[in-house]
């Protein structure tokens, strides 16, 4: 029973990786933007993209570790 | 998944050295011997093919790592490039059947450390202990224990992201491996191992010196 | 692989020692051939320029010394004209004043003859009047002698005069 209680604790903490995804698109979708408007500038657009990619990932990375921590440490 | 612990230093009551460390000391190996193998007979004038290439990826980082951190701080070029191929190899290394030591939190911890004390020197160095001092305070005062507390959450969130990133790939290129072991993990290898590992690593190092140059403004 | 132990140092350590080893053999090699290509690039561009400025320097020497070449013959050439058109004026001017001297000696010399005939002629007739007057006295008697003695001395002077 703890063991599935546990298991739902992990999966809520991984829901944090629905706000990266979500950031993450709209960022692309607007670096995409970006490129078609203004192709010679594609060089800075994807190593800003790039940037706030790692950024936003970071919040799913968080949400990965703590079910992570949740599982090892609730055993 | 949990590392192992290949074997034991007899001091000071047994140090578990890991998996992680081990791998590490194999890509220092395989690193420095390629480096004594490959830079030899260095010549100004008509270089050889290997030579040419090994200064165009040389010229490209230096290139990449000049327009982060700045001209006139490159003599911290050097570190950054040697943080990028080291984990450029480790992340990569999962292709010839080695456990990448960045899944390891050991590793990226002391990665990450590295980091943070390399951008605060870098600040120090610059503008003085004075300054880097009175920086915690700007713009006002009230903000100070955030500034303090960044000086860590800067290096955690680098660390964590490797560590994480590493990991989640690991975890779900063998739970892939487990259910079809023939072919598919193939394309998922190279997303997960070749992709997300260059592009960690990418981002690791462009942090570093993002940092670095927002601490030396 | 949740836990921080020793290894964590091991990782810095081995960190610092790969760096060091990349710096010595990788970076350091790597980046000094190219800095010093780039200092011979630069040191040939630099040389280059240099030469092409010293070519031009020197063309603009030698233009600027053809174009006081070509002054400095003009100039010797006007020279050689006014000192040749002084010294023809000064040799002129002398032969002027020779022919100049030469004729106001002539004329002086001819006044001169002129006046010393003029004497002979004075004292020649004074002295043929003398004689006359002597012929006179002597042949005082008489109208007709006068008058014989009178032609006499006009036919002498006049002959004297004609004869000159």
């Amino acid at each position: 029973m703890t063991g599935t209680i546990i298991a739902i604790g992990a999966a809520v903490a991984v829901l944090t990786g629905v706000g990266a995804g979500v950031g993450i698109g709209i960022a692309t979708g607007k670096a995409v933007d970006a490129v078609a408007r203004q192709p010679e500038a594609e060089g800075k657009i994807s190593k800003n993209l790039i940037l706030g990619c790692a950024l936003a990932e970071a919040t799913a990375i968080y949400g990965f570790i703590i079910g992570l921590l949740i599982i090892f440490f609730l055993k | 998944m949990n590392c192992k612990t290949v074997f034991t230093i007899p001091v000071f009551g047994g140090i578990a050295v890991d998996e992680g460390v081990v791998v590490t000391w194999i890509i220092m190996m395989v690193l420095a011997l390629l480096s004594i193998l490959f830079v030899r007979n260095l010549k100004v004038e008509n270089p050889g093919k290997v030579q040419l290439a090994l200064e165009s990826v040389i010229e490209w980082g230096e290139n990449f790592f000049k327009d982060i951190i700045g001209e006139e701080n490159k003599r911290y070029i050097p570190w950054l490039m040697t943080v990028a191929l080291y984990l450029a190899c480790a992340n990569l290394i999962g292709l010839f059947g080695f456990k990448p030591p960045t899944k390891d939190l050991n590793i990226t911890a002391g990665l990450a450390i590295m980091s943070m004390l390399l951008i605060e020197y870098s600040g120090i160095h610059k503008n003085g202990v004075k300054h880097w001092c009175g920086h915690f305070a700007k713009p006002v005062p009230l903000v100070a224990p955030i500034m303090i507390l960044e000086i860590f959450i800067r290096p955690l969130s680098l660390c964590m992201r490797l560590f994480g990133n590493m990991l989640g790939g690991f975890v779900v290129m063998e739970l892939v491996e487990q259910v079809v072991p023939l072919f598919v993990p193939i394309p998922l290898s190279f997303y997960f191992d070749i992709f997300d590992g260059l592009l960690q690593a990418y981002v690791f190092v462009f942090l570093t010196g993002l940092f670095m140059n927002e601490e030396m403004e | 692989m949740l836990r921080l132990d020793f290894n964590l140092v091991l990782t810095m350590i081995n960190l610092v020692v790969l760096y060091l080893i990349l710096r010595k053999f990788l970076f350091r090699p790597l980046m000094n051939i190219m800095e010093q290509r780039r200092t011979m690039i630069a040191d040939g561009l630099q040389h280059a320029e240099d030469t092409k400025k010293e070519a031009y320097a020197l063309k603009s020497q030698y233009e600027s010394a053809l174009g006081g070449a070509k002054e400095e013959s003009t100039r010797i050439i006007g020279q050689a004209k006014k000192d040749a058109k002084a010294e023809y004026d000064r040799i002129l001017d002398e032969a002027d004043q020779a022919a100049g001297k030469l004729i106001r000696d002539a004329r002086e010399t001819i006044d001169l003859e002129k006046e010393k005939t003029l004497r002979d002629m004075q004292s020649e007739v004074a002295a043929l009047a003398v004689s006359a007057a002597k012929k006179m006295v002597k042949q005082q008697y008489g109208a007709d002698a006068d008058q014989a003695a009178y032609d006499q001395f006009l036919k002498e002077a006049g002959d004297a005069h004609d004869d000159k």
